[in-house]
């Protein structure tokens, strides 16, 4: 949810679009994913699965907003009023984004042969840097930049988690969701 | 990193996300870090929006893409490619799920999204 509200806020400063509509696609993904978990428990009679997160491509949102929307917006935006130009720029990305799905669902075939045939040190050492910038430096930042504010709630999330162990569970869903 | 010392410290019967954010939030009013103008303009954009369904528009503009097919295939590529990392990642951690289901899952939300009126490409994160 933080990089839907950062992309917002990104898009709202370049005000080229309001709004968009995510909501959707996201209840789609995450019960398809919720979906896939309780089949896989199933099959394999155990309780202890864990659900693939499901969410927007920052580095193709990246993309989007600035090498579709952006030379779209400005290319329009000396022949024609500011309005029009908008609404262009969104219909060509939701263009663009309509192509994206139908590639995606052509790499859906080739997909379990690049699994197996990558090695897998090369699949997750990239996953594990994005892990640590985003999800670990990128949260952190903050916390280190308002030291009166943030120090005490982070000790007592550092306690909490390697303390006790009662509540782990909401202790790491808490750090996900700061 | 279980050491006793850490062992110590209870927070009674509140769970420990509850502690640390009523703490933080008390912290960030106390030494007027948030704003209240903030909360206003925040409040302004709490409001239903009614979904959007522009196809025949999608469709009309379906001519324009062709410029930038180098920036939505590449796109498309590291989305799948997400997603192939995701499920190897699921797989070592024990739950081995069916990369071509997580995938086609992908692309329909993106296709949905699109349909939507949404501009960004979904995938596993």
């Amino acid at each position: 949810m933080n990089e839907i509200l950062l992309i917002e806020e990104k898009s709202n400063q370049k005000n080229i679009i309001c709004h968009f509509r995510i909501g959707l696609s996201m209840l789609w993904g995450n019960f398809y994913y919720v979906y896939m978990a309780r089949k896989l428990a199933f099959k394999e009679k155990r309780s202890d699965i864990c659900v693939m997160p499901y969410g927007i491509n920052t580095p193709g949102a990246f993309a989007f907003i600035y090498v579709i929307i952006l030379p779209t917006y400005y290319g329009c935006i000396s022949s024609h009023e500011k309005g029009y130009c908008q609404e262009l720029a969104w219909y060509v990305a939701l263009a663009s984004n309509f192509i994206t799905g139908i590639i995606l669902l052509l790499l859906c075939i080739f997909g379990e042969f690049i699994r197996q045939n990558t090695p897998s040190v090369a699949l997750l050492s990239s996953i594990s840097g994005l892990g640590f910038v985003f999800l670990a430096l990128n949260e952190y930042l903050p916390v280190a930049a308002t030291p009166i504010v943030s120090f005490v709630p982070f000790a007592v999330v550092m306690l909490g988690f390697f303390g006790g162990g009662k509540n782990e569970i909401s202790c790491c869903k808490l750090i996900i969701l700061i | 990193m279980q050491t006793d010392n850490f062992d110590l410290v209870t927070y009674g019967p509140f769970p420990v996300a509850f502690v640390a954010l009523a703490t933080g939030t008390a912290l960030g009013w106390i030494t007027s870090l948030n704003q209240a103008s903030a909360v206003r303009e925040a409040i302004s954009l709490v409001k239903g929006y009614p979904p959007v369904f522009p196809i025949k528009e999608i469709f009309h503009h379906f001519n324009t893409i062709s410029g930038h097919l180098s920036t939505t295939i590449p796109t498309a590529i590291s989305i799948a490619i997400g997603t192939i990392q995701c499920v190897e990642s699921a797989k070592r951690a024990g739950d081995f799920y069916p990369t071509r289901e997580a995938m086609f899952a992908d692309g329909m939300g993106t296709l949905i999204a699109s349909l939507f009126g949404s501009i960004f490409g979904m995938t596993s994160m």
